[in-house]
């Protein structure tokens, strides 16, 4: 008689998903550094657009940086859960005993470290091309940490829910998630632009903190019942 | 079909469909269908293509919903036990759940990881299935049958598991890969386990058990 195996902690399988998705990542490279150079094309084509005066580029930089975060990070979601639910990895998934929300946390994280966090990264050399007020740019900062999570979270569900679409989906996946994105949008930008004209910024910062709570608890579950679904269905 | 009476305390594991029935859109795909699966039996689904062996497995596992009826597993319905059910339950069903970016060995960590496998045993059966020496490349890069085994690896990587449904697991293997895998079965069925499966290889003698038809089913 086989001794019955121990389960492995949460947190232990959290960190084999996590290795397992930046595996599949970074050898297919293409899915995550589409969107950051979509991210970086789009807001260096606005000087050349409207013109280089640096009054009307500082005036619009926030809200280009931040249209372009979200499209960004939107364009670039539609694939997350395609390959894994039609290798049957998704199947296998929901039919273990592990909580199917673990599985969706390590993805979103694992999403964001490949196609938010380097957003982030190159955020400061664009608003000095847009002539963002050098001391909006640690805020910009941490409104882009703050919301790229919140918004890859929310985007998940949708990704979920048009997982079996195939390829119209990501006009779907659009329609459904953006509305839910504009808070992050207009408190993001907010932020920056109260930063750029020496506003207080507390009060933009906290409800970004909260859309972020509020997505990490709700998120994960509701892209789990919709993963249920596009499993049953395919 | 013999009625059993249970005179032990302890009852033995079984899957049972009870009156299953499924609709494809406006066409009645599985019209009621019952079926048991005890411990220590091989039950084989067999039909056409097409007559509905995939979706019946689906439903059998949890995968799927059936429109009507329910699946018992030790009498209890599955929806009101997942989380015990999926813990006892290896499906490998008609897409492998292997990745074609992740290797081999990836791919089986992971299985093991989610199903409480045993990891220190991965190199030893992928060397039984003959698919070591290529362990380290991308699954992508390998051959059907080659994909297959992976898959299958996980028989041997989960011998606590009660509940196997499989779906075709004999497709795309070699005398070689048919061999391992019907001794896997053979091995479960006598440590008491459930097996169903579909296949249109012809099963070895050695595998004992009810052979229910839908095709037999849709004439009746």
């Amino acid at each position: 008689m086989d001794s019955h195996p121990q389960s492995i902690g949460l947190v232990a399988l959290f960190r084999s998903l996590l290795s397992r998705e930046l595996a599949v990542a970074i050898r297919s490279p293409g899915q995550w550094l589409n969107p950051i150079l979509f991210f970086i094309i789009v807001i260096t084509l606005f000087p050349l657009g409207v013109g280089p005066g640096p009054n009307t580029l500082s005036i619009i930089a926030p809200g280009v940086i931040w249209v372009s975060a979200l499209l960004s990070v939107m364009l670039s979601l539609q694939s997350l859960f395609y390959d894994d639910l039609h290798n049957g990895s998704l199947e296998q998934f929901v039919l273990s005993a592990q909580p199917l929300s673990v599985v969706v946390l390590a993805k979103v994280l694992a999403w964001w470290l490949l196609a938010g966090l380097p957003l982030l990264l190159v955020s400061p050399l664009l608003a000095i091309l847009m002539n963002l007020q050098g001391s909006a740019i640690p805020v910009l900062m941490l409104s882009l940490l703050l919301g790229t999570l919140t918004l890859i979270l929310v985007g998940a569900i949708g990704a979920a829910l048009t997982a079996t679409v195939g390829n119209g989906g990501g006009i779907l996946m659009s329609l459904l998630v953006l509305p839910l994105t504009v808070p992050v949008l207009i408190f993001g930008s907010g932020a920056v632009q109260a930063a750029a004209s020496q506003m207080p910024v507390g009060g933009h910062l906290s409800l970004l903190v909260a859309l972020l709570a509020l997505a990490l608890s709700l998120a994960p579950l509701a892209t789990a019942a919709a993963l249920r679904v596009a499993v049953s269905a395919g | 079909m013999t009625n059993e009476t249970i005179i032990s305390g302890a009852v033995p594991d079984c899957l049972e469909a009870v009156s299953v029935t499924i609709w494809r859109g406006e066409t009645l795909l599985l019209d009621s269908i019952n079926l048991q699966a005890k411990a220590g039996d091989v039950t084989q689904i067999a039909g056409a293509n097409g007559s509905g062996k995939t979706t019946l497995l689906r439903v059998l596992c949890g995968a799927a919903l059936a429109d009507e009826g329910e699946v018992h597993w030790c009498g209890v319905p599955i929806s009101k036990q997942r989380d015990a059910f999926n813990e006892r339950l290896l499906q490998i069903g008609h897409r492998p759940g292997v990745h074609a970016q992740l290797t081999a060995i990836e791919n089986l960590q992971l299985a093991c990881n989610m199903g409480n496998g045993v990891l220190s045993n991965i190199d030893s059966v992928l060397d039984a299935l003959a698919i070591l020496p290529i362990a380290e490349i991308p699954a992508g890069h390998l051959s059907a049958g080659q994909q297959r085994r992976v898959a299958l690896a996980r028989l041997a990587l989960m011998p606590h598991t009660r509940c196997w449904v499989l779906d075709e697991p004999l497709t795309a293997l070699d005398q070689q890969g048919r061999d391992w895998v019907t001794s896997q079965i053979l091995a479960h069925s006598e440590r008491g386990g459930v097996t169903v499966l579909t296949t249109h290889q012809p099963l070895s003698k050695n595998l004992n058990g009810p052979i229910y038809s839908l095709d037999a089913l849709d004439n009746g």
